[in-house]
């Protein structure tokens, strides 16, 4: 397939937009330069790129820290469900601990961090270097792990259903990205646009294993949470993005929206319907190849930040706003055809 | 008098339920259950909380044809709840979590 995709620029152009915003004049004058030399790029981001700036000029007279290191802080919570548990056990730059729930959830906020610096330059959930803040050992046998609107905190599992739930770096990136959402598309966590929020963190969750590990899209196993599901599931891992409804014995995930699970339950099925759009991630990502982060990643996450995006998006106003961000950032073509094509397979319809 | 308690959501996203005939139980047992619903404060129903995969619980108790229900979120759980979720589970006789 012939595609001028990424390749087409040698400094990606959210980076050059950054540095429209941050830079200095100079840095300034030659990331306009470069963006206008391109003509894939329209006046429309650059435009966006200035309001930004601008913007972000009257607010906040200081230029934020320049980011690229996390700030890792990790709490032993004793068994306890006190997700403000107070003692530290490891702090940023310390060595690793014997405890190795301490040092898995360390490394997996660190893979996080490194992933959405490196990826799309995004410094911390919040983009100003917000510290991470990791929960150890919560709760008593606790089968669960959750982002607790300032804090991502980890069980230990309760070993029938659920192992040590810091044991699998995509999960820590699932919970690390449900502060991405709040902090820029801020989807409601209930109905269609709870499961988009639950899909974003698997999406970027699989992509924060598959960058670490250096896969193709060919090469990832596209599963959430293999590694920490216990023998009663009879399963690999707690959702499958190849195939949604596959990962454990009953997974109730559905692929398509013709199967789409209307309950109560769960938010209203948040992490039912994930299926959906999850299985529309991985089909742009298989259709292009590669590795996933280099567009379909780009894609979700110019989605996610798109102010055209309400917090109560249905899969469909979703699905909109992807396939105008392929334009936007990779042109009409392969990329944009790809996902849209993604979504009309799985029975959400775009124009 | 029926106790349903079913837990939904959380970071795996699978259901499990309980129930709890009460007429089958222990008579120290049924007082106990009957302790734990008089603690629990089942008219207030906080809002949930912030954040995500926390577990969502449905709670029914049905009584002389009469049925009570409940939702309620980890974390934000009504005075009284946690100890009441806590025995029914260790109720729940360890099959698969469906
Ligand atoms: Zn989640």
């Amino acid at each position: 397939m012939a595609r001028c995709v990424g390749a087409c620029f040698i400094v990606p152009p959210f980076v050059l937009e950054r540095v429209i915003r941050d830079g200095t004049p100079e840095q300034r004058e030659w990331a306009l330069a470069t963006l206008l030399d391109d003509h894939s790029i329209r006046a429309q981001r650059i435009h966006n790129a200035l309001v930004l700036r601008d913007r972000g000029r009257a607010r906040q007279p200081l230029s934020p820290a320049p980011g690229g290191h996390p700030k890792r802080t990790i709490y032993d919570a004793h068994q306890q469900q006190d997700a403000e548990a107070s003692d530290v056990v490891r702090r940023e730059g310390q060595p690793a601990v014997g405890d190795k729930a301490v040092n898995q959830a360390y490394d997996g906020l660190g893979s996080t961090y490194q992933f959405y610096w490196d990826v799309f330059h995004r410094n911390s959930i919040d983009d100003q270097g917000l510290p991470l803040d990791g929960v150890v050992h919560y709760g008593d046998h606790y089968d669960n792990a959750f982002w607790n609107g300032a804090r991502m905190v980890f069980g230990d599992g309760d070993g029938y259903t659920l192992l040590q739930t810091t044991a699998a770096i995509d999960v820590i990136g699932h919970e690390l990205t449900h502060g991405v959402t709040e902090h820029t598309a801020n989807l409601t966590y209930l109905g269609q646009s709870g499961a988009l929020n639950e899909s974003v963190s698997d999406v970027f969750g699989s992509m924060v294993k598959q960058f670490a590990l250096g896969q193709t899209s060919e090469q990832a196993d596209w599963l959430i949470g293999e590694g920490i599901v216990g023998p009663a599931l009879h399963g690999k891992a707690l959702r499958s993005m190849a195939a949604p409804g596959t990962a454990f014995e009953g997974d109730p995930q559905p692929a398509e929206m013709r199967h789409y699970v209307h309950t109560v339950s769960d938010n209203g099925g948040v992490h039912i319907n994930s299926g959906i759009p999850n299985h529309a991630f991985y089909l742009v990502a298989r259709e292009l190849g590669g590795r996933s982060w280099d567009h379909a990643g780009p894609v979700w996450y110019d989605t996610l930040r798109d102010p055209g995006l309400r917090s109560n998006a249905t899969f469909h106003d979703f699905a909109q706003v992807t396939v105008r961000a392929a334009q936007h950032r990779f042109g009409s073509g392969p990329v944009s055809n790809a996902v849209r094509d993604a979504w009309n397979q799985v029975g959400v319809t775009v124009p | 008098m029926l106790v349903r308690l079913q837990r939904s959501g959380g970071l795996a996203g699978f259901t499990v339920r309980s129930e709890v005939d009460s007429a089958q139980l222990a008579p120290a047992d049924r007082a106990h259950l009957e302790r734990l619903l008089g603690a629990a404060d089942l008219s207030s129903t906080p809002p949930p909380t912030r954040g995500a995969d926390r577990f969502q619980y449905d709670l029914e108790v049905e009584r002389g044809g009469r049925v009570q229900r409940t939702t309620a979120f980890d974390g934000a759980l009504p005075p009284g709840l946690q100890p009441l979720i806590d025995w029914l589970a260790a109720r729940r006789a360890g099959g698969p979590p469906r």
